[in-house]
């Protein structure tokens, strides 16, 4: 079969649609998430990349390749999409599969992701103080959490495409703006 | 300054109780794939077509494709350090560069920073480099000349404040030469230039500013600079920043020149940009909107209204063609905007005519209007005589029984056509033009031989200094020559040439030294 970047870009459309359609049944969302950036890093990984795709080998063989080097890495939602992508031959496309379904899952689907990066580890209570700030009515939230100790002190939210900088480094920046 | 640690004090309190320190939201997006100066970017949902975006390490991209749900950026700046997810965010702002007059004397590059070495430029003002151009009712005519110093377009072709006049012909015959000439011939009249580099090697872009500086025009020139080896965004929008700062002047009642050295290798560049970011290839691979992208900067070149301040930008676009190729998408675009279009002739080029302007191709759609009445008085015939000249030089090829009239036109027309040579950097004010051109029309160099043109040409022009030092002065101050004042000038150019000329060189012409 015949691939350029166009019909690699419907093929991941048709993909992720599948699996939309397929989390929104079982609305286990969360799951697929994390099952999906789990095939992520298996399938971008250069050496696992060359194994499964390796000249020669079967449809088949290389499934069974796969299993034993995601076994214990990706669950079973993850293994199957990737025994499509071996079907197809698009093994490759995993990453942009990720990218796409962490995108669509927000626009078509009840998913919000909030990452909260911090300069030191928040405190329980501060999360979920946070978490309840954010929730919106009939949305579910995916909650990252990141140290980033150049930001100095404070926190800085991203919520979809918005950030809301909270950082101690954001003020002092303001502050030498403002004194130039 | 008289300062002491109680003034910083207060200084700094008052900044810092006026410290706005309240949270914005920001629309931010991931870098989803970056290379060969663009970047994709997921999210961004509230990106502008043409926002300026940042990017990590102060890199700044520009939004050209709006699409779902990702968008597509050129990039302005160094990009090796951005990489996938790297978080990109928007500015709320359009890409904007410095104007004023401290520009003039300096070289920034496409987005408006120095790269002379000499420092910041001292300007207060920006303005952004994308902008609708003037509207019908603040334009006026285009009816005040702008001298390039050239015989041959002077004479023939002439260029008027506010047009846009284009500048064709294949590599290495004089296209900027044209442009550099032009440049330097504006050192007297209060013309503003912008000299625009696309594409061009480092080497050249600092030959022209070597040969600008040396003959006293960086002073009132502006480099734009988007070399070969920057980023096909920076040359993209380099036009675009050279006419902002041109627009300046013209804005503030002034009048300014810009030359965008040059446009084909602006479309390319708008090429390579347009099918990394997956835009459908049309003519030559070239994008559905190539048109557009050169028709809205020269509509910017306008001769604006009294009422607006009457400053004018007019536009010398220089076109690359490929082995005389006039027919291909770029150059039948520039020339169906432009106001008309010199012809550089590789074929002029090498028989030794510089500068090697193909009249009979070349043409202002301004014409006379953009001429003094001197030069139209003494030029009104010469494109017809050049023309019958060339029939004429086409026939006698076939065969040596020419009728007296016929050796007269050959006679004249290589005469003419020794006339509007003129060497490089040797722009010609307007009354010495006007005398030489009337040496060729009027008949005082027939019968001389070709090769003491020049001669003739550079004595004339003394004896006039020194004999009609008036008529010389009239020329030069109202631009108008009436019946008698061109009477007076054939008589002392009939005079020079028997009294003066032909008596110092018996021998060259028999017939009227007898």
């Amino acid at each position: 079969m015949r691939r350029d970047q166009h019909s690699d870009r419907r093929r991941v459309r048709q993909y992720v649609s599948a699996v939309l359609e397929t989390a929104e049944e079982g609305d286990d969302w969360e799951d697929w998430e994390e099952e999906l950036i789990a095939l992520y890093r298996v399938a971008t990984d250069a050496a696992v990349r060359a194994v499964v795709t390796r000249p020669g080998a079967s449809a088949d063989e290389q499934q069974s390749d796969f299993d034993v080097i995601s076994e214990g890495i990706v669950g079973d939602r993850g293994r199957s999409v990737g025994h499509v992508l071996i079907q197809d031959g698009t093994f490759d496309l995993a990453s942009a599969l990720r990218a796409q379904f962490v995108r669509r899952s927000e626009t078509e689907g009840p998913i919000d992701r909030v990452t909260v990066r911090s300069a030191v580890t928040m405190s329980g209570a501060d999360l979920d103080g946070l978490r309840e700030q954010m929730q919106t009515q009939g949305r579910r939230m995916i909650f990252h959490e990141e140290l980033d100790p150049t930001i100095k002190g404070g926190f800085v939210l991203r919520h979809g495409d918005w950030r809301r900088d909270f950082s101690v480094e954001a003020r002092l920046d303001a502050l030498k703006q403002a004194l130039r | 300054m008289a300062t002491n640690s109680n003034d910083i004090t207060s200084l700094l309190r008052q900044r810092i109780d006026s410290l706005d320190t309240t949270v914005r939201d920001v629309n931010v997006g991931t870098v989803v794939e970056v290379g060969d100066g663009i970047a994709r970017i997921f999210g961004l949902s509230e990106a502008l077509a043409g926002e300026l975006l940042e990017f990590p390490g102060g890199v700044v991209g520009m939004a050209l494709n709006l699409e779902e749900d990702s968008v597509g950026a050129v990039l302005l700046g160094p990009y090796a350090q951005i990489k996938e997810g790297d978080e990109v965010r928007t500015t709320g702002r359009v890409a904007e560069v410095p104007v004023g007059e401290a520009l003039l004397g300096r070289i920034v590059n496409a987005v408006g920073e120095p790269i002379d070495g000499r420092g910041p430029i001292d300007t207060e003002r920006t303005d952004v480099i994308e902008k609708v151009a003037p509207g019908v009712t603040l334009r006026a005519n285009v009816d005040t000349p702008l001298q390039t110093g050239i015989r041959a377009i002077d004479s023939m072709i002439p260029v008027g404040r506010g047009q846009r006049e284009l500048i064709i012909g294949d590599r290495q015959i004089g296209k900027t030469a044209i442009a550099v000439d032009t440049i330097i011939n504006q050192r007297e009249t209060g013309v503003k230039c912008v000299y625009v580099a696309i594409g061009q090697k480092a080497g050249q872009i600092a030959s022209v500013r070597a040969t600008l500086e040396e003959y006293g025009a960086m002073q009132h020139t502006v480099i734009v600079a988007a070399g070969a080896s920057d980023p096909a965004g920076q040359q993209y929008i380099a036009p675009f920043t050279g006419c902002t700062i041109g627009e300046f002047f013209r804005d503030d009642s002034q009048d300014a020149l810009i030359i965008y050295d040059d446009l084909t290798k602006h479309a390319w560049a708008y090429r390579e940009i347009s099918l990394l970011l997956r835009r459908p290839p049309g003519r030559e691979a070239f994008p559905g909107d190539i048109f557009y992208l050169h028709s809205r900067l020269l509509e910017r070149a306008a001769r604006m209204s009294p009422d607006v301040g009457g400053g004018s930008l007019t536009a010398l676009p220089v076109i690359e063609t490929q082995e005389g190729d006039l027919t291909t998408y770029v150059p039948t675009n520039v020339i169906s905007i432009t106001d008309g279009q010199i012809y550089v002739e590789p074929d002029l080029f090498n028989a030794g005519n510089r500068p090697a302007v193909n009249v009979g191709l070349s043409v202002s759609r301004v014409g006379g209007d953009a001429q003094t009445q001197a030069m139209r008085a003494v030029a009104g015939g010469l494109r017809l005589e050049l023309a019958q000249y060339r029939e004429v030089a086409a026939f006698a090829q076939f065969g040596s029984d020419l009728d007296a009239s016929t050796r007269r036109q050959l006679d004249r027309g290589e005469r003419l056509m020794e006339i509007l040579k003129q060497g490089q950097y040797e722009p010609q004010p307007v009354e010495d033009q006007v005398i030489s051109i009337r040496c060729g029309t009027s008949g005082a160099e027939d019968g001389l031989p070709i090769e003491d043109t020049s001669r003739f040409l550079t004595e004339v022009l003394e004896y006039m200094r020194s004999s009609q030092a008036d008529l010389v002065k009239v020329i030069a101050e109202t631009g108008k020559l009436n019946d008698d004042d061109l009477e007076k000038l054939d008589g002392a150019l009939t005079s020079f040439r028997k009294d003066h000329f032909l008596a110092s060189n018996v021998e060259t012409a028999p017939d009227e030294a007898d």
